[in-house]
């Protein structure tokens, strides 16, 4: 049992999807790969990805970088699964560890990208459902803006106040507590 | 609000023009999912002046959180922080909020006396929009109240705050103050409790007990610590209880029938206990009694999974009521000689 057991794993980790970008370039990933994504996890358990999986909302310069981050990410919880039968606990905290920092050295040289770029992912995560690289992406945003000023923080994203004086004034009275 | 997005009307050839605002045509909702990560309501709050497609954005948080200071440049003063939570909530305006969360600044020599009546607002706001989880934090007591003074103290003195019914609620924490005494209606249903953890207070027995057998259906871990029923009678009848943790004190009796209850920790001792808990497999007994007269265990089996007795070597008597124990964790005390 045990055997034929590890064999269909095998057969599921080999399973090959495709996606297919916006632009129309096809990706091959495995299925361990893909599943990352809820999306397209569902559409898998629903039996709709033969012939492609169209993604009409993701371009494949996006998609590549959504991938690469998968790939590692899957390949990450597969060793995580393997090493625990195969190592002793001592073996496997120093193995976890190990991974751990690999994968966060991974998502920080991941995250060095332009501003389009970030926040394309962030729409990518979204839409594909992949909670990691949507925590990873939005965590970044964050920290970019946190302890900076309103002036700061329109500066850096370009936005432009399109409120007139009276509405900033009013808005600030309003949010006053939020100043102090 | 998408309607504001300034790249809306553009073609979509100039996306990539540099300088563009790229955050402000993310939708609300991954909006949000950005300002909760600023853990904290004030500087969510301070995006509002952003530009019109900003000013009501933080208004629909599905998390409202006050007091992680390390998050929050410039941090409050303390008595601005209570006019904070009292703005944010009368802004609020999400009919749902996943989590309320209010730590107070820990007491300091300047601490903020919190009146109980600056309390109640928020306890009312939680019920009224809460789907999620409560957590309040006073600010935690430089120094406990010597025993005597807890057990002594005046029935009649101290601040009242009102619990009103979180019909949609999972879980709630509070932390109060050890003069406070914590009401709460006798009608209304906790429909959806499955955790409530109180801390420091004064309660009604009976409003406690009414709490637990009929108001919170689904409520599957309790905790009581330092919380005072002033003598009188507490009785926790749950068929959902699993998790009970009981540091009451004065309670004149006790009793508790759980048919699922399965960890109980005493860490106050009661004049008698009645336990009925036929799936108990962890016991933490955390006292420097145990009398098998006045604290029985009924369809209590003779084996647990984990027993932890921390008292003295009386409560170790509690060992005799045990014929099998998987993990026995004994505290010694060693007096001390000169």
């Amino acid at each position: 049992m045990a055997s034929a057991g590890s064999g269909d794993e095998k057969a599921a980790a080999a399973a090959m999807i495709t996606l297919i970008s916006s632009d129309n370039e096809k990706f091959e990933v495995t299925e361990a790969t893909a599943t990352l994504s809820q999306t397209i996890r569902h559409m898998i358990e629903d039996g709709c990805t033969d012939g492609g999986v169209p993604l009409p909302n993701v371009t494949s310069k996006i998609l590549a970088r959504v991938i690469e981050y998968c790939k590692k990410h899957a390949t990450a919880a597969a060793g995580e699964e393997g090493s625990s039968s195969s190592f002793s606990d001592a073996a496997f905290l120093e193995v976890d560890r190990a991974f751990l920092e690999e994968l966060e050295e991974f998502d920080d040289a991941f995250l060095e990208v332009d501003r389009a770029t970030l926040f394309d992912l962030i729409l990518a995560a979204n839409y594909l459902d992949i909670k990691g690289l949507l925590n990873l992406t939005c965590q970044k945003v964050a920290d970019s803006v946190k302890g900076k000023t309103p002036e700061q923080i329109r500066e850096m994203y370009n936005i432009v106040n399109d409120l007139t004086p009276e509405e900033e004034a009013e808005i600030r009275r309003e949010t006053q507590w939020a100043f102090e | 609000m998408d309607q504001d997005c300034p790249r809306r009307h553009r073609r979509r050839r100039h996306r990539r023009r540099s300088g563009e605002d790229h955050i402000s045509c993310l939708p609300d909702e991954l909006l949000h999912s950005i300002l909760l990560r600023l853990g904290s309501a004030r500087a969510a709050a301070r995006t509002s002046v952003l530009s019109r497609r900003w000013r009501l954005i933080w208004t629909h948080l599905p998390e409202l959180v006050f007091g992680n200071a390390s998050h929050d440049a410039p941090p409050p003063t303390p008595a601005s922080f209570l006019d904070a939570v009292d703005s944010a909530i009368s802004s609020y305006a999400a009919p749902n909020l996943e989590a309320f969360v209010v730590v107070l600044p820990a007491a300091g020599d300047n601490s903020l006396n919190v009146p109980a009546r600056r309390v109640t607002p928020w306890l009312r706001f939680a019920a009224e929009h809460l789907v999620g989880e409560l957590i309040l934090f006073m600010p935690r007591p430089r120094r406990m109240w010597p025993r005597e003074l807890q057990v002594n103290f005046n029935w009649i003195d101290g601040e009242e705050v009102e619990l009103p019914t979180c019909e949609r609620a999972k879980a709630i924490t509070l932390r109060l103050k050890q003069d406070w005494r914590l009401r709460l209606r006798p009608t209304g249903l906790f429909k959806t409790l499955t955790s409530l953890r109180i801390l420091f207070c004064r309660m009604e027995g009976s409003e406690l007990s009414a709490l637990v057998c009929m108001q919170c259906p689904c409520l599957r871990d309790l905790t009581l610590c330092y919380v005072l029923v002033y003598a009188s009678d507490v009785s926790i009848h749950s068929d959902s209880l699993q998790m009970l943790s009981f540091s009451i004190m004065k309670t004149h009796r006790l009793e508790v029938v759980t048919p699922r209850l399965e960890y109980l920790y005493v860490g106050e001792a009661t004049g008698e206990a009645r336990i009925s808990a036929p799936k108990l497999a962890r016991v933490v007994w955390c006292v420097d009694t145990y009398d098998p007269h006045r604290h029985q265990f009924e369809g209590v089996g003779r084996r647990l999974r984990m027993l932890d007795i921390c008292g003295n070597f009386i409560a170790g008597l509690l060992m005799q009521r045990f014929d099998e124990v998987d993990k026995l964790n004994l505290g010694i005390y060693i007096p001390h000689v000169s």
